[in-house]
Parts: C-alpha cells; structure tokens; sequence
C-alpha cells in the first residue's frame, strides 16, 4: 500500500520534489519488500542445489526446502531488510540444515571420533604407513581444462555422495561456504580435534574416490 | 640408523596427512609443523597427496559458484506443490 502511495506522490509533485518520493519509498514497511508468491519460482532451484550439495539426499532437500519457505512465511514480519531475499531465505535454509545434523547428531552419532578413526585405519598399516592399495597415485587426467569439465563435476558430486551425512556437512561448511572451523564445530555441537579428524577421513575417502573414478 | 628411527617414531603418512588438514584452519606447534615438513621433504606419496588435497579443495569451492541447474534442477511437479502451499498460507 506505501509502494502505491509513494508511487502517486512521486508522478503528482513537480520534478523538483522527487526526494519526497524517494522518501517516502524507502520508509517502506520491510515486509513489503518479501515477494513471497514468487519464492518458489526464483529461488527454488537455487536453495534445492544448495541443500542437496549439504544434505545428499533428494527427499531430504525438497523437505529442507519446503520448511524454509513455510518458517519464511511465518517470520516474515522480522525480515529487517538488511539483506536481498535470497540471503534471508539462505540463511534461513543454512539454519535448517545445522538442526537437521544436530539432531542427527544426537541420536545416533555420538561416536563419531571413534568411527572416524577406524575409517582412517583403512588407508594406512599400523605404523601408519599408506597400505598398498591406498597410495596416492597421480590423476589420470590432470590439467585445468579437464578439471573444469561438466563430467568432472558430476563424478565429484557423486563421489560427495557417497560421505556419510556428519562428513559432508563438515567438509561442505568448511570448503563451500569457508566458515571458521570452529564455528561449524559449534554449531554442530563437535569438538575442534574431532572436527579434524572428520576432515581429515573425509579428504581421504573423497581423493580416493577421485583416484579410482577419474580416468 | 638413528634418522630412520626417528621417522617412524615421531611421523608417518598418517600423522602428516592429519596435521596438513590442521594447518589448514590452526597454526601447528613448532614440533608438529618440523614433523610434518621433514616428512613431506622425504615421502613422495605425501606431497603428492598434500598437492591434490589443495586441488580438490578448490575444485569444490569451484563446484558451489557453478550455475544454479547444472549440477541438480529440481522436480516441476514438487516445485508446482511447494507454490500451492504457499499460496494457500499467504
């Protein structure tokens, strides 16, 4: 209702009292800012490839999705208009996301240090020494401009597939959205030194993925 | 005699590989960045993987800023639900 007051007095002062206008645009209510009957055909791409790169599993994004858009409806009233759209509703998504894990977290993973470390235990003997199978090998196909392939990108989301869920949460927070380790460790509730060991698995298990796929 | 002792027993591939992940985000105490270094200066599998750790992370930093659908689109049919609901909320 502003937007259309402001709108009138912008075409019926004189070119000299724009400003007004412009004033009176800007006073705004936020709210009026959010378009929400249009979120799904924007933004619905988007916040699904960005919760299926996080999550790995297809139901589980369209559900993350969907309750970001709902809890978006509900909170429209404190959107504060600091940020586009497609921020707010991202950061909204992210904090689903973290439940999603945390509450992962709390009913069945609580071992993850343990775990992980047997995982580990896979690549390397007991001296600690890489085992046979396992040697780093040099990629097949090196260079930047096979790196940059639509072919390499899938085999590289599938390979990130094939993490377990805690794993790819770390990995994802950390090298896609640079966060602080410590603040991903937080917000899963984790402490700094398994936050490492579950990078440390996860970049092992996803090079190794790479090595054998990527010929 | 004593060199080799001493590699297996402070380092090992394993150790290395895990401080290289932890010299990433901390700073490593005096010993353990000696440790590490001394090991990549003689384990070739190591510095190998040293070097396509740093590729894949940048890969999938990379993997992030691709355009939106050309890793994964979503359904129609889910998308055209999601609109109802809304519509039927606002």
């Amino acid at each position: 209702m502003y937007t259309i007051f402001g709108y009138i007095q912008f075409k019926s002062f004189s070119p000299g009292t724009e400003s007004a206008g412009v004033l009176l645009f800007l006073e705004m209510n936020n709210k009026e800012k959010l378009n929400a009957p249009m979120w799904v055909k924007n933004y619905a791409d988007f916040l699904y490839n960005f919760a299926l790169q996080r999550v790995n599993d297809e139901e589980q994004a369209h559900d993350l999705v969907q309750d970001t858009f709902l809890s978006a409806l509900e909170k429209m009233d404190t959107f504060e208009g600091n940020s586009s759209e497609l921020t707010w509703l991202r950061s909204i998504l992210r904090n689903k996301i973290i439940d999603f894990y945390r509450k992962k977290a709390s009913s069945r993973m609580v071992k993850i240090s343990q775990d992980a470390d047997e995982g580990v235990s896979d690549f390397f003997d007991e001296n600690g020494i890489w085992k046979e199978a396992h040697i780093p090998k040099p990629f097949a196909v090196e260079g930047h401009d096979r790196m940059n392939t639509k072919e390499f990108y899938s085999m590289l989301a599938a390979c990130m597939k094939k993490m377990p869920g805690l794993w790819t949460a770390v990995f994802t927070m950390k090298f896609m959205d640079e966060e602080k380790t410590e603040n991903i460790c937080k917000s899963l509730r984790i402490t700094a030194s398994n936050c490492w060991v579950v990078i440390h698995r996860a970049k092992l298990s996803l090079r190794e993925c790479i090595q054998r796929n990527w010929l | 005699m004593f060199l080799k002792f001493r590699v297996k027993l402070r380092t090992n591939c394993r150790r290395t590989t895990y401080l290289l992940e932890k010299g990433n985000t901390t700073s490593l105490s005096l010993k353990d960045g000696f440790d590490m270094y001394f090991h990549l200066a003689i384990c070739p599998f190591c510095s190998l993987y040293r070097k396509q750790s740093k590729m894949i992370q940048q890969a999938v930093w990379h993997m992030s800023k691709l355009p939106v659908g050309m890793v994964y689109r979503m359904d129609e049919q889910v998308k055209h639900e999601m609109n109802e609901e809304i519509q039927k909320r606002l």
